[in-house]
């Protein structure tokens, strides 16, 4: 589905982006592909990587990052690691993401496809515009070129997929065209797919059979029916235009609480 | 000082459970406990605007329909830009080079986490008029990245890294301008040259010029940053963790849980959102014969989301036996009302009970 080497996972936070990504790494590989999900370390929610996942640590990132800038990775070191320098780069905003994005620029080089968990940012698609205003900040050097090629190949579609993740909820929906609008304006493309995740399921003529029933209970089932009908009317909405993937919410109780479900339900003595 | 305002709630979740509902939720139930309350959100889109029914603005505005409460829906670079502005008031030689310095522009340009750092700054000034603040945080890279930043930008702040920095880049500067050529002692003009030769003259200038302006603002920015660090970490800060009833919950509410102990916070509060409660038409439905096929098949996927909702509601409470260490666990019912601001006022009739007037609670 997605021919890009580079392939980065877009969503915030809670809305199983994480799981996409190492699902869309899993598929490259089950297609026989050198692929590999590349995480930062610390982000929420990740739990411990699988196989197939590398995890980055932020500050190993931006060394490695600033190791052409200076020439050598120990100068980068030494300079980085400036009581003052390290300090500001803690608050320095979307350093940590221009330096994941430049590892995994340079991990396509090894792998036929990387796919990026890109941070939650809140904050729309601006950690994609940040290589081209370094590019724009800094005229010419190790640094231009580094920073411009990372924007070349962000902003081209043979070399990176776009996918977006995203809830069916109207709140969450807004924000996705939003994303896809800044997309455009940001980068003068649009997303490549839209993986909605926990689509509510409606049995196919329930929604008729309730309303013609007609009774208070079932007009009550109907209007649930048709709030879920509407945010799956809405979802494809958002999608418009785009590939989407919907992953249906097939409710199931963990484990432990579906056996503790069965132990209490009453039954038939067996001594009877 | 800046006073931090005596009641703060900080509000953490992930996407897609509430957050800003909840959070709007408690400004409504402070403002009508006759505090003037502010609920500001640190996460760009309009969610806030959205759920109070108000249009976005930049600077904290009244919300009609609830007399004591104001919204703040900061916006990267204004608030940078005025921050700088209200800092930098002084000098104003300095303030007008920020505006045209294209670091402080790349700065101001809505880069992941400027966000953040802006609301931050500024949020002990503005907060300091109000009796109560609601912060909405952003699902972010870390889930709670936010209430530590004033940490990192007081370490940052700290004398002795911004005046290093400061004593360079003026030293630098003036250099440049060839007012001496013995400023820099030779590490440092090795330094710099490393620099100049990697980022190119004018953007290590550039870069001086923020530093030295960081320098003049220094103080000033050390105390909003303290403010802020008070309101967000301080000892009677009520901190709310807001969860959905879906599997892994639990491991969400754990991570909130474990990145705040490591602050030494304990959370104040769990709400549980969306709780299906067994309704009455799904058990009369359950119950009846004539129903076709499908509308059965719709029956039974109620009754089956009811029961998961509910045994994942009572797993939560459960397994958070160890975290939540005596913080009340509040489940809050599935609110069918077509406007968001109905849905806001119903929830704070929710949380009230579980939120003690008065005195903030120790931490």
């Amino acid at each position: 589905m997605l021919e890009a080497p580079l392939t980065l996972v877009v969503g915030k936070g809670g809305v199983g982006r994480t799981t996409v990504a190492r699902a869309l790494a899993f598929a490259a590989v089950q297609q026989g592909e050198r692929a590999i999900c590349v995480e930062l370390a610390g982000d929420a929610g990740g739990g411990s990587a699988p196989p197939g996942s590398l995890v980055l640590d932020p500050a190993d990132a931006v060394e490695a990052a600033a190791t052409p800038v200076f020439g050598s990775r120990r100068i980068a070191r030494a300079l980085l690691g400036n009581f003052a320098i390290q300090r500001l780069f803690d608050v320095v905003p979307a350093i940590h993401e221009y330096a994941l994005l430049v590892a995994a620029l340079e991990l396509t080089r090894t792998y036929a496809r990387v796919v990026v968990d890109l941070p939650a940012t809140g904050h729309g698609v601006a950690w994609l515009g940040i290589a081209g205003r370094l590019a724009r900040l800094v005229p010419s050097g190790v640094s231009h070129d580094q920073a411009a090629r990372l924007d070349a190949a962000l902003r081209a579609p043979v070399t990176t997929a776009l996918v977006v993740v995203t809830l069916p909820e109207p709140i969450v929906l807004a924000e996705t065209r939003v994303l896809r609008s800044a997309l455009r304006a940001e980068l003068g493309r649009d997303a490549d797919l839209l993986v909605v995740n926990r689509v509510p399921d409606v049995p196919v003529g329930a929604l008729q059979g309730a309303r013609a029933l007609g009774d208070p209970a079932a007009a009550q089932l109907a209007a649930w029916l048709g709030a879920r009908e509407q945010v799956r009317t809405e979802a494809g909405a958002a999608a418009e235009g785009i590939a989407a993937v919907w992953l249906a919410d097939h409710p199931t109780l963990p484990p432990v609480a579906a056996l503790a479900a069965e132990l209490l339900r009453p039954r038939a003595s067996v001594t009877a | 000082m800046t006073r931090a305002p005596a009641e703060r709630y900080v509000v953490f979740g992930t996407g897609g459970v509430g957050k800003t509902t909840t959070a709007a939720a408690l400004g409504v139930m402070l403002a009508r406990r006759g505090r003037r309350t502010l609920v500001v959100t640190t996460d760009p889109a309009r969610r806030l605007a959205d759920v109070l029914g108000v249009v976005a603005s930049a600077e904290p505005g009244p919300v009609p329909w609830q007399a004591g409460l104001d919204c703040w829906m900061p916006e990267a670079r204004a608030a940078t830009q005025s921050l700088a502005a209200d800092l930098l008031v002084g000098r104003p030689e300095l303030a007008a080079a920020l505006q045209v310095n294209p670091v402080f522009d790349l700065l101001c340009s809505g880069l992941a986490g400027v966000h953040d750092l802006a609301t931050v700054a500024s949020l002990g000034v503005r907060a300091a008029a109000y009796d109560a603040v609601v912060i909405d945080t952003a699902p972010a890279r870390h889930a709670i990245e936010l209430v530590s930043l004033p940490a990192r930008l007081g370490a940052l702040l700290d004398s002795r890294a911004v005046q290093w920095l400061g004593r360079l880049s003026a030293n630098g500067l003036a250099e440049r301008r060839g007012l001496s050529a013995r400023l820099l002692d030779w590490g440092q003009r090795r330094f710099v040259a490393r620099f100049e030769a990697a980022l190119g003259g004018r953007t290590v200038a550039a870069c001086m010029e923020v530093f030295t302006a960081l320098t003049v603002a220094q103080p000033q920015l050390a105390e909003t940053t303290r403010s802020a660090a008070e309101i967000l970490l301080g000892a009677g800060t009520r901190h709310v963790v807001v969860l959905a009833p879906r599997p892994g919950a639990e491991h969400e509410a754990a991570y909130f849980t474990d990145q705040l102990a490591a602050f030494d916070r304990r959370v104040a509060l769990f709400v549980i959102n969306k709780v299906g409660g067994s309704s009455a038409w799904i058990d009369e439905l359950a119950g009846r014969t004539d129903l076709g096929p499908a509308v059965r098949a719709a029956v039974e996927l109620a009754l089956a989301e009811t029961a998961i909702g509910a045994a994942t509601t009572s797993r939560i409470a459960w397994l958070l036996g160890d975290h939540a260490s005596g913080a009340p666990i509040l489940a809050v019912p599935v609110i069918h009302d077509a406007e968001p601001t109905d849905v806001v006022q119903a929830v704070a009739r929710f949380l009230a009970p579980a939120c003690a007037d008065g005195a903030p609670v120790a931490a």
